[in-house]
């Protein structure tokens, strides 16, 4: 009798023992992976940028390139990465800008295919018109297009590095009757593109 | 009123156990709920190379888990159990990480700065989430399979086939990421570069390595509910804190990464021989008592340890004995190994 009393007793405290460490998993994994993404759009996710402000995107002297951005421009820190990625942002006009990196210099004529299909992943409704050749400063070649995703519209741009092992996209999207002015600062930033191995 | 303390009365120990089940099975039901909508887009844009990132990591796994489950002294720890470590690594820890991270790397951008967080917003963010997240599937075979853990080898191990699984799924999405990061120029070729530096340089000190340790801090904590002397909560927090550290390095920039792939490796291979050796000399007392008490012979405590040495045992016997022995062998090392865990 007392050892089946004893035999019940330690079944109900492994029990508990169970169910409270259960509970503490089930807590902490909630706290981890719901917290911090509460948390974190809790926070304003808008950083202002002074006027005339350089922004390197890219490692290294020969793998980076630089945009200069005018004024009332901010930057979203949770969409940016200082060696992959920036997204700004002026009203309602917002400008991404992408470091992609190449193996060899034979890869640079699939980029514009290879923008419509990275577009397809992250922006399943975004139709890319045929590029146009152009050529960016320090005599790059570069190419452009349109680009629509509704409710917006825009531009993009890709410009090769001069060593042509990477390259710098940059997307820039605003709603339709976007005021000239605003679309005027954006392209500003896309043409102030500058490489660090050129301009050396 | 309500009172909270005939709950645990009112559920029995077995309802529990389904409880601890279940959730496990709805954590991972998350996890991948989370991994596939955040990459489904890449099987439908790319699906050769989105199948050929999967394809590639179908080896690393069925090694890694043969050899993690050998290192375990004496017997392997059970299949479905080893089967469900790598499972919860690979979805449930591994989805609840995705956004755990996005959030918390969000928040280090915006409080430190984009370049500060390009630099260190993943060894900040990782150590944390990404050990907690895996460690938590150890405690919950723990919780589910009370007879699976005893003690900190035991958690090495399954902490270690979290880790594989987490690693494997983390495999496959830099893989995919890498096809964004190359601008889709040559899919195939970023999917491979991907898994040459991931498999072919940092495998061996990744996420396996640090997750065996903190599950054996897991052990650490079992064996000290179970009384043994050399459980302890100290030696567990220090096992995860270790695990942690261990992470930070290994995501930290402007290191090398053959010194974070041998510091890994190393810490592992270092814990992993402090734990057999213990192991082996408590097993070994643990036959000599049952010798002393006449519960097993000498000649078959001789062979009891060595898989090697049961099997030539076994094959010794006569086909009528051997299913006789085999359930001998297999009572006597559930004994010994319950006291030397």
């Amino acid at each position: 009798m007392a050892a089946d009393a004893r035999g019940r007793g330690l079944a109900v405290s492994a029990t508990r023992f169970r169910l409270r460490w259960l509970a503490s998993v089930v807590a902490v994994m909630a706290l981890l992976t719901a917290g911090w993404p509460l948390l974190n759009s809790a926070v304003a996710n808008r950083q202002p940028l002074p006027g005339g402000a350089k922004l390197t995107i890219g490692s290294g002297a020969s793998g980076s390139a630089m945009v200069t951005v005018g004024p009332g421009w901010s930057v979203q820190p949770a969409q940016s990465n200082g060696t992959q990625e920036y997204r700004l942002r002026k009203a309602a006009v917002v400008v991404d800008i992408r470091h992609v990196s190449l193996v060899d210099r034979y890869q640079v004529p699939g980029l514009w295919g290879g923008m419509r299909q990275v577009l397809a992943v992250i922006d399943p409704g975004a139709r890319l018109s045929k590029p146009v050749s152009f050529t960016a400063p320090y005599e790059l070649p570069a190419l452009t297009g349109w680009i629509s995703s509704r409710p917006l519209v825009g531009t993009v741009t890709i410009v090769p590095g001069p060593a042509r092992d990477f390259a710098i996209g940059m997307v820039v999207l605003a709603p339709r009757g976007t005021s000239r002015a605003l679309l005027a600062a954006a392209h500003r930033i896309v043409i102030s593109l500058m490489f660090s191995a050129a301009s050396k | 009123m309500i009172s909270a303390r005939p709950t645990a009365r009112r559920i029995t120990s077995g309802q529990s156990i389904r409880l601890v089940e279940a959730t496990a099975v709805l954590a991972c039901a998350f996890g991948t709920a989370v991994l596939s909508w955040q990459f489904f887009r890449f099987l439908v844009v790319f699906p050769a190379p989105a199948l050929l990132a999967a394809a590639l990591e179908i080896p690393l796994l069925l090694l890694g888990f043969a050899v993690l489950r050998r290192l375990r002294p004496a017997r392997p720890p059970a299949l479905a159990w080893s089967a469900a470590a790598l499972v919860w690594g690979a979805t449930a820890a591994a989805g609840c990480a995705l956004l755990a991270n996005r959030g918390l790397i969000g928040l280090w951008a915006k409080g430190a700065g984009t370049r500060f967080a390009a630099d260190w917003s993943a060894s900040l963010s990782a150590p944390l989430n990404e050990e907690v997240l895996k460690v938590c599937g150890v405690v919950m075979i723990v919780l589910a399979a009370p007879a699976v853990i005893l003690g900190p080898l035991d958690g090495l191990i399954l902490g270690g086939l979290v880790g594989l699984g987490f690693q494997a799924t983390e495999n496959v999405t830099y893989g995919l990421n890498g096809i964004v990061l190359s601008g889709a120029t040559n899919p195939v070729q970023a999917v491979a570069d991907s898994f040459t530096v991931r498999v072919g340089l940092t495998a061996l000190g990744s996420h396996w390595t640090m997750t065996a340790i903190a599950g054996a801090g897991v052990g650490y904590l079992v064996a000290r509910r179970r009384g043994a002397a050399h459980g302890g909560v100290l030696p567990a927090a220090a096992c995860l804190l270790t695990a942690m550290a261990m992470h930070l390095i290994f995501d930290a920039p402007q290191i090398a990464e053959v010194v974070k792939v041998g510091l890994s490796f190393a810490a592992f291979c270092v814990v992993y021989l402090l734990l057999t050796n213990a192991y082996a000399s408590r097993a070994r007392d643990a036959l000599a008592h049952q010798i002393a008490a006449g519960t097993i012979s000498r000649h078959e405590a001789a062979s009891l340890l060595s898989r090697r040495r049961r099997r030539q045992e076994l094959d010794r016997t006569s086909a009528a004995e051997r299913q006789l022995l085999a359930r001998r062998q297999a009572s006597h090392l559930a004994e010994v190994e319950r006291d030397a865990a």
